[in-house]
């Protein structure tokens, strides 16, 4: 009993200051700094933040090739964004943000969720196989039963149609960007994670205890056949 | 606070990473065995210290309590640092796995120097309060001296980080200075022994 007492009595102050500077969830995401990007409009812009509440401002974002080869470099707005121009083909991208004092975030973006962004993105090697043949067939295929059912490969479709369809699908490709773009950056937004949780917070603090009770026990088994002696018998 | 990862050249990490191991070594030495239970809260306390932040200017600061715990436990900070820093980086993304040596000495070396330099003061009841200030404030500030050191061996201008990571931690300085103080007053009140045994028997 008395043991408890001097434990509760030691270690309460301790225990009020853990629990006094406990964060909430939402505060805590300070000083890892998280950078994503997403493609729109013909450009790629990205997001940096410290947590939700504190963006990067004026920080260095760098966008490089799978190469680590740097392409652009640009400064983060007062909303942590920063855009880049596309680059000349659609491929594995990395950007990172340096927002001082050693902080420094990374975010990977992938060809495939690049490839849209591109006007040419139908003849581009990273879909222009299936993706684009599936396309290009399920366009013409219709046209096709329509004008002449029994000569379908006889005719090349003349000139201006094909800039018809080539513009229409231009047309389309752009308001489909516009319109993902703010999935694209959801997607990005998860991926890149929300910070540390209640469930990191936690888990941590039940480690330290974990391990400091694990010595503490391990100590206390090296030391008590020395302090306490077996009794002999009789 | 935190050094990320990919910020810092080969040679600086490797030298970061031997001083710390170096230190953590010379800790274990002098760990008070009998006051673990001790070492783990404070720690624990560490740990979740630096998620309390809060905007200053372009950037954000957060609590770091490295003065208060190098004051309590003298050379055992290292390791109870050290543990609480491993888990940041690996939970919370709080700096970079390959930078935790450096991190260590950046956060842990100034809490082990001012808890030393200071725990005198702490002692004497009329000296208590201001050195416990100090204890708080003047190992954020070292901290921020060895950080701005470290980019500038990796090629930052010494002079321009240490200015801007002092300037930017002033607020940090005073808040770190004035909880610190708050928190000796409380242990001395309610538990004066807690305050002087795990480091007295470093």
């Amino acid at each position: 009993m008395d043991a408890a007492r001097t434990f509760l009595r030691t270690q309460l102050p301790l225990l009020a200051g853990v629990i006094l500077l406990f964060p909430l969830p939402e505060q805590a995401a300070a000083h890892s700094v998280h950078i994503f990007a997403w493609a729109e409009d013909g450009r790629i812009c990205s997001e940096s933040y410290f947590a939700r509440s504190s963006r990067v401002r004026d920080g260095e974002a760098v966008m490089a090739d799978a190469q680590g080869r740097v392409l652009a470099r640009s400064r983060t707005d007062e909303k942590g964004l920063a855009c880049f121009p596309l680059p000349d083909t659609a491929q594995d991208l990395t950007f990172s943000i340096l927002a001082g004092q050693g902080h420094r975030g990374e975010f990977a973006l992938r060809a495939v969720d690049l490839a849209a962004a591109f006007p040419s993105s139908l003849s581009s090697p990273e879909i222009s196989g299936e993706e684009a043949h599936t396309l290009s067939s399920g366009e013409e295929a219709p046209a096709d039963t329509t004008s002449s059912g029994a000569a379908p490969k006889a005719a090349p479709p003349d000139a201006g149609q094909a800039e018809d369809v080539s513009g229409l699908q231009a047309v389309v490709r752009r308001e489909l960007q516009r319109q993902l773009a703010p999935i694209h950056q959801a997607l990005a937004e998860i991926q890149e994670g929300k910070g540390p949780g209640l469930r990191e917070i936690i888990g941590g603090i039940g480690w330290i205890m974990g391990l400091a009770a694990l010595a503490q026990w391990g100590v206390s088994r090296r030391k008590k056949p020395a302090e306490n002696p077996p009794r002999e018998k009789g | 606070m935190h050094i990320s990862d990919g910020v810092l050249s080969a040679p600086v990490l490797a030298g970061g990473a031997a001083a710390a191991a170096a230190s953590l070594g010379w800790s274990l030495r002098k760990l008070p065995w009998n006051h673990l239970m001790e070492v783990g809260l404070l720690s624990a306390a560490f740990f979740v210290a630096s998620l309390v932040h809060f905007p200053v200017g372009p950037s954000s600061v957060h609590l770091i309590m490295n003065g208060l715990i190098g004051a309590i436990l003298g050379w055992a900070a290292l390791p109870a640092l050290s543990v609480a820093l491993f888990l940041q980086a690996l939970l919370f993304q709080f700096g970079g796995l390959s930078t935790l040596g450096v991190n260590i000495c950046i956060m842990a070396l100034p809490a082990v120097l001012c808890g030393r330099c200071f725990r005198p003061l702490l002692l004497r009841e009329k000296t208590r309060l201001p050195g416990a200030f100090l204890c708080g404030s003047l190992s954020v500030a070292c901290s921020g001296l060895l950080l701005a050191l470290f980019l500038a061996l990796s090629g930052d201008i010494f002079f321009a980080s240490a200015g801007a990571v002092l300037l930017i931690h002033i607020p940090v300085m005073i808040l770190e200075g004035v909880v610190t103080a708050v928190m000796v007053r409380i242990i001395f009140r309610v538990a004066p022994e807690m305050f002087t045994s795990p480091a007295e028997a470093a």
